[in-house]
């Protein structure tokens, strides 16, 4: 060495000490670290390090069907599968997208954006999927199956990547009918960890929703633990929670009546044309509904093309004013209360000044005495409307709310609205007689179908549904509808009293049209001019309704038709009975009703 | 003065790499025996095995070797080592978007490995030939030397190995004793040469990604973030006590990414706990320290500059790669010396260690 050694070595030592320093200060750091991640954050690290060792795939859950009262399919669900693509054994997207455009009938471009997005995301080193074409029927999923048998032949890799995944669709096999009583079920798009992107069917509307605990069934789960690749570890614990199928329920409708009821409604709205129509017939014995038609209804297979308001079921979630149908509660009630009989007389003049307004009828009418049954069957404004001010406003209100008006009905169905029963404080001087004859009061059709109902069924009032039962996939009854006792609204009595009556309506009164063959029919018209949603009535805008029920003696069947702004006439004799008629003769003799009148 | 013969060596160094190369291999042994997508499981274990063995069998033929031979051999060495790294660039296989390997039938190594040795070894005899001050002319000479290397590793690329060379190459140079001048031109250039890749887009955009994911794991969440996160996942996982030797969810299930080579450290966090990790890094540690210590016994400036040089190797090693694993240090691709499997780099650190002890046996004479 030429150097002096010792100032050379003190410098060194130096140099290595403020080395040695740094490298513990390095090592302090990393330390520090170790100990935030191995004590600070070791539980929350192995949790997130345990949940990544589970992969699932959804498993759908067979939807129950929906019958009518026979066993006929109204709603059933089909298998279908859902295409997929793990982007692991892609290496020309654009080949794999030709072909599959090819059989599934979508355009290129969009397959390959889809495979592109899936590579993107998922990356080509890991295993994963994602949807490409969700429910496609099996005949074309086969078709892919051989396609793809065909080109792992001939050792093109590329079709490893598509899978499938079991699936179902909610199918219609009548298209539109009873579709808004049916409702709809949509699918809803979810995101579960470890499982990426599904889509759940949802129910939204109608039976499918009120009844979706029973029907929806429950899905299934295939979790096992995975490799950081996705692929399952051979011999990992698996976890399968088999998908579990949804009950059937056999509702009371019965499929021909309610085809009856849709077809009679689409000629009428095509005859008068009126804005809307519906119709229901009713036992009114147990309160089973048999037919729930509303016109026009939608595709039940296609219903995202219509809107809300074009697939809602306004026979029970919407009101009108019902006009003279009304009548028939004021007059029960009088009877019932013993203040009248059906052959009292009052005195009628031919018009009524109530304050500001006067009272008429919608023909001329002499002034003089009338029965009261007469008032009922020629529907006199002025008869109800002193017989409702001869009652007191405190008991008709009492016998509304009795019918059920202003009240739900308790129909097993989503969204049914109460209607509009003014309560008694805001009753004007004017309202006891105007509400006599159905106006300033808002009620469903169901609503008024049941209070006629009542009447036929000896004064009690039963709950109105559409459940007969619940059945497994064997067939096997879970559960069947409970009906209640019903309520006593009238006497026996008055009841059949008020039965008679309305059966003089269709022979010689305003529902003349509503006559059937061979059966004694009963029943009321109706016909009421719309209100204007700020106060008075529109000019020319009619609801025209007729509500009755048959055969009069044993009365097995009860239908209302509503026809919403009919144009070709209004009165509900003229327009709403003859289709009455139509519904009600056919529901007759399709059930086979014995016959209770010799012509 | 002559020492008993068996204190010629230095029994602590031999005993700190028994224990990290025994080490290294039982979490090789964890890693490698989960891969159940390949047939020939345990294959990197046998590798490593292999290559220990060579290491060995090299490390103890240069103990006995006289390491001062070497210095009138280094320009041999370099000239080997340029060749090799051009070798590789004509010849080298190509596995994941970089040319790093020479395949010599069954058997095949990385150059750029054997560089990190063949250039500490060079500049350490180059700076211990010069008695006078550094200079500027020897300064600069040492940066012509240097940069053909550098440029032949970078351009493979190999981000990770450059970087390990040039900090062996800059801790020589600050050992031999270097004016502050020097230190700041070296600064300046190194700036300019990152600012001139980057404008001639020389840099490849993962390299990039892959340097700034650590701060901001959500730039590439499927690729280097998806790494960072399972890396730090295993390791957190693993708690005070780990999960137990074969244990490891995130290492047996292959959440982690090259879990026996870049991420092992990951592995010993997680089979091994906070437990395990420490007694590593206290390993590594005094590995280092000693490797410092045992530079201010060497009897000449070569055996001296390569102990530091060497020590700074390691050091940098594994400081990046457990601030890799550990989430604070960008992911560059720098194995854990002695712990990560890779032949290569395993032959030359026992070979590093063989010098070391042939330089600690000749401290006296």
């Amino acid at each position: 060495m030429k150097r002096s050694e010792r100032p050379y070595r003190r410098s060194q030592e130096r140099r290595l000490l403020f080395l040695l320093f740094v490298f513990f200060f390095l090592t302090i750091i990393i330390a520090v670290r170790l100990f935030m991640l191995q004590i600070v954050r070791a539980e929350e690290l192995k949790r997130i390090a345990a949940k990544q060792l589970n992969f699932s795939v959804y498993l759908a859950a067979k939807r129950g069907e929906i019958f009518d009262r026979n066993y006929q399919p109204l709603a059933i669900s089909i298998e279908v599968e859902d295409v997929k693509i793990d982007p692991f054994y892609i290496e020309n997207p654009k080949k794999v997208a030709a072909e599959l455009s090819k059989i599934l009938n979508l355009p290129q471009r969009e397959i390959l954006y889809k495979i592109n997005r899936a590579i993107k995301k998922i990356g080509k080193e890991k295993h994963g999927e994602l949807i490409i074409a969700l429910k496609v029927d099996k005949k074309i999923t086969k078709k892919i199956k051989e396609l793809i048998k065909k080109k792992l032949v001939k050792k093109e890799k590329d079709f490893r990547s598509i899978y499938f995944a079991p699936n179902y669709i909610r199918f219609y096999p009548h298209g539109d009918l009873a579709a808004p009583v049916l409702g709809v079920v949509g699918s809803e798009p979810r995101v579960a960890e470890g499982l990426g992107l599904y889509y759940e069917p949802k129910a939204r509307e109608g039976l499918e929703l009120y009844y979706d605990r029973y029907l929806a069934g429950k899905a299934g789960w295939m979790s096992f633990e995975r490799m950081g690749g996705s692929e399952p570890i051979p011999g990992g614990s698996q976890k399968l929670v088999r998908p579990v199928d949804g009950l059937s329920v056999v509702t009371t409708i019965d499929k021909e009546i309610q085809y009856q009821a849709e077809q009679s409604l689409k000629k009428a709205l095509k005859q008068y044309r009126a804005k809307r129509a519906t119709a229901i017939v009713m036992n009114p014995r147990t309160g089973e509904i048999l037919a729930l038609a509303i016109a026009p209804s939608f595709d039940a297979n296609k219903f995202q093309k219509f809107s809300l308001e074009e697939r809602k079921n306004w026979a029970l979630t919407e009101f009108y004013e019902p006009g003279s149908t009304m009548k028939v509660a004021v007059i029960s009630a009088a009877i019932e209360e013993k203040r009248f009989r059906p052959n009292s007389r009052l005195y009628l003049p031919s018009k009524l000044k109530v304050g500001r307004y006067t009272i008429g009828e919608a023909h001329y009418r002499p002034a003089g005495n009338y029965t009261v049954e007469t008032i009922l069957v020629k529907s006199y404004n002025i008869g109800s409307s002193l017989i409702a001010k001869s009652l007191g406003k405190k008991c008709v209100y009492e016998y509304y709310r009795s019918f059920g008006f202003g009240q739900k009905t308790g129909i097993d169905f989503p969204g049914e609205t109460r209607g509009k029963l003014p309560e008694l404080k805001y009753w004007s001087d004017s309202t006891i007689y105007t509400i006599s004859y159905g106006q300033g009061i808002g009620v469903t059709p169901l609503q008024m179908l049941l209070m006629v109902s009542t009447i036929a069924n000896d004064g009690v009032k039963v709950r109105p549904h559409f459940l007969k039962e619940v059945v497994d996939k064997r067939g096997k009854i879970i559960k069947r509808f409970e009906s209640d006792l019903g309520e006593k609204v009238l006497t026996t009595r008055t009841s059949s009293e008020i039965k008679n009556m309305l059966a003089k309506v269709t022979i010689d009164g305003t529902g003349k049209e509503a006559a059937i063959k061979g059966y004694q029919v009963a029943g009321k018209t109706g016909t009421a001019l719309k209100p204007r949603p700020g106060g008075g009535y529109q000019k020319g805008a009619y609801v025209a309704s007729f509500v009755g029920f048959a055969p009069v003696r044993d009365p097995q069947l009860a239908a209302i038709v509503v026809l919403d702004e009919p144009k070709n006439g209004y009165f509900g004799g003229v327009v709403a009975a003859p289709i009455f008629k139509e519904i009600m003769e056919f529901s007759l003799r399709h059930l086979k009703i014995p016959s209770d009148k010799v012509e | 003065m002559k020492a008993p013969k068996i204190y010629r060596f230095d029994f602590s160094l031999i005993i700190l790499v028994f224990l990290l190369v025994g080490y290294g291999l039982i979490m090789v042994f964890s890693a490698s025996g989960a891969d159940f997508k390949s047939p020939q499981t345990l294959l990197i274990f046998k590798k490593q095995l292999v290559a220990v063995l060579i290491g060995f069998f090299a490390a103890v033929l240069l103990a006995f070797y006289d390491y001062r031979n070497l210095k009138h051999l280094s320009i041999f060495i370099y000239g080997l080592n340029l060749l090799s790294l051009i070798l590789v660039y004509f010849f080298g296989q190509k596995t994941f978007g970089a040319q790093r390997w020479i395949n010599l039938g069954p058997i095949s190594f990385q150059p750029s490995e054997f560089s990190k040795l063949f250039l500490i070894v060079f500049f350490a005899a180059y700076f211990s030939e010069i008695k006078e001050e550094v200079d500027w002319k020897h300064f600069w000479l040492s940066v012509i030397f240097f940069v053909p290397s550098l440029a032949l590793i970078f351009f493979q690329p190999d981000l990770g190995t450059s970087l390990v060379v040039a900090v062996s190459w800059f801790a020589i140079l600050i050992s031999r004793g270097v004016d502050w001048k020097k230190v700041l031109v070296l600064f300046l250039l190194f700036a300019v040469i990152v600012f001139l890749l980057w404008q001639f887009s020389l840099i490849k955009e993962y390299q990039i990604t892959r340097l700034m994911v650590f701060l901001n794991p959500d730039l590439d969440p499927k690729g280097a973030g998806y790494n960072l996160r399972q890396a730090q996942i295993a390791i957190g996982s693993g708690g005070v006590w780990g999960k137990g030797y074969l244990s490891g969810t995130q290492t047996n299930l292959k959440f982690l990414p090259v879990r026996y080579a870049d991420f092992i450290f990951a592995v010993v966090g997680e089979e091994l706990g906070l437990i395990g990790a420490s007694f590593l890094l206290i390993l590594l540690f005094l590995l280092v320290a000693r490797v410092q210590l045992l530079s201010l016994e060497a009897k000449d400036d070569f055996g001296r500059l390569f102990c530091l040089g060497t020590a700074a190797m390691w050091l940098f090693q594994s400081v990046v790669n457990i601030g890799m694993n550990l989430g604070i240090m960008p992911i560059t691709g720098i194995p854990l010396p002695f712990i990560s499997a890779g032949g290569s780099a395993m032959i030359k650190d026992l070979m590093a260690v063989g010098f070391i002890l042939s330089i600690y046996r000749r401290r006296f004479n």
